[in-house]
């Protein structure tokens, strides 16, 4: 057995490539509405919240109207530092706004004469064509993401279910995305592949990480039913994050999913 | 240029204080985070006069130029008008561990502080001041570091004059 000394080992967990992600968000200008209004959404991936820093590809976006039509986005922009769009919110009920894209893969392996492990991510066919001869140690990882908000006109409701249950997703339990308030917890419910995602963390971040000495991060971990209570501190906008980490057998040795979902908590 | 008389009270105010060179060491600690995702800290050490100007700079370990405002004590006090590098002073961030610092600087007797400032992406960011008065006196000061800094000892020592 090759023994790999504790500080190589730490240096490969710290950077496994799911941490070395930025976080992605969907902003919405209005999370409620009492009037059929045009709504803005900015895309993009920082690492404060909500600051926009670099821009995400709006081809991700896609938003299902209440009764499930899909809705166009209007005047979209990808600038430097963000991808924003409109949203005519005219259908009482709950839009479903969501971004996603094929899995992204990664690739770590060692070369004789090089100390560093080396990497490279992209689609697995291009990677696999891209392996120098000689690597060794070669190890691909597949990550999964998905980054969601809602919108609510009038009354919250269900939303349009995409179809899709593959992967990580918030499934509605007790409470609502769209009425959340400082005065009641909130119970959101998590499902990998179609099933209860148990012992999965999920973290809640508030808004304004910028102004602020520290990330203001708290933690939870689902139950048996994948179903997690969470506290608001203050009111605000929040991203929560759900990650998970698979370790798999076979060519692909690790599998990566993560879910961003954008809420608006407001005072009682 | 001689002078026939010495000089009038209100000219001496004009004359430059006198500085006391001091040869400075600081030890600080970056503590180790266990943490999914980490970054090594930017830190910058300074000292700033009782206008809390920046007087002199001893350690600037830095990344990317986008992220300097970040450290944003330091940037307010002066870092924004500061030509970068500088050299012997700064550099490349550090790891997690103990460094020490020297750097020797001509401060006039008066009330200092010496300042800590370290910040880190997807963490979070401590800034510590230690005051001090400067006399031309040996000091040995000390703070504790809570969240991204650890022990910091600074002990100042008169420069040996030639």
């Amino acid at each position: 057995m090759k023994l790999i000394s504790p500080a190589l080992t730490l240096l490969l967990v710290l950077s496994s490539p799911a941490t070395l992600a930025h976080k992605r968000w969907l902003l919405p200008t209005d999370f409620t509405l009492s009037d059929a209004e045009t709504v803005t959404v900015d895309f993009s991936a920082s690492n404060n919240i909500f600051y926009v820093d670099m821009p995400m590809p709006l081809a991700m976006v896609s938003v299902l109207t209440p009764t499930g039509k899909n809705a166009p986005i209007g005047n979209p922009q990808e600038g430097p530092r963000r991808s924003s769009f409109d949203l005519e919110v005219r259908e009482p009920g709950t839009y479903r706004v969501s971004a996603s894209g094929p899995p992204m893969y990664f690739v770590s392996y060692r070369l004789a004469g090089q100390s560093e492990p080396q990497r490279g991510r992209g689609d697995l066919t291009t990677l696999k064509a891209e392996l120098p001869a000689g690597a060794t140690e070669v190890q691909f990882a597949e990550s999964h993401g998905l980054i969601e908000t809602f919108v609510t006109l009038d009354e919250p409701g269900a939303p349009a279910a995409t179809g899709d249950v593959s992967g990580l997703r918030m499934v509605l339990a007790d409470s609502h995305p769209n009425a959340l308030y400082t005065d009641e917890d909130a119970r959101f419910a998590f499902t990998l592949d179609g099933e209860p995602a148990a012992q999965l963390t999920v973290t809640v971040q508030s808004d304004g990480s910028r102004y602020r000495d520290n990330q203001g991060l708290s933690e939870y971990v689902t139950d048996a039913q994948g179903v997690v209570e969470i506290s608001w501190p203050t009111a605000g906008r929040y991203l929560l994050e759900a990650a998970l980490e698979q370790d798999l057998e076979g060519e692909i040795a690790k599998r990566y999913y993560v879910y961003f979902l954008t809420l608006d908590v407001l005072s009682p | 240029m001689m002078l026939a008389r010495p000089l009038p009270t209100f000219l001496l105010c004009l004359l430059p204080l006198t500085t006391l060179a001091a040869d400075f060491t600081v030890e600080l600690e970056i503590p180790a985070m266990e943490t999914a995702e980490y970054h090594r800290p930017y830190v910058a050490v300074w000292v700033e006069d009782d206008k809390r100007r920046q007087v002199a700079q001893f350690a600037l370990w830095l990344e990317q130029e986008k992220w300097h405002r970040d450290l944003r004590s330091w940037w307010r006090r002066g870092g924004s008008k500061l030509a970068l590098p500088v050299d012997g002073v700064s550099g490349a961030t550090r790891k997690p561990g103990h460094h020490t610092v020297r750097a020797s600087s001509g401060l006039p007797a008066g009330t200092y502080s010496l300042n800590v400032e370290a910040v880190r992406e997807v963490g979070g960011r401590e800034h510590l001041r230690i005051p001090f008065q400067w006399s031309g006196q040996a000091l040995e000061l000390s703070a504790q570091g809570e969240s991204e800094l650890g022990r910091i000892t600074v002990t100042l020592v008169p420069e040996e004059q030639p």
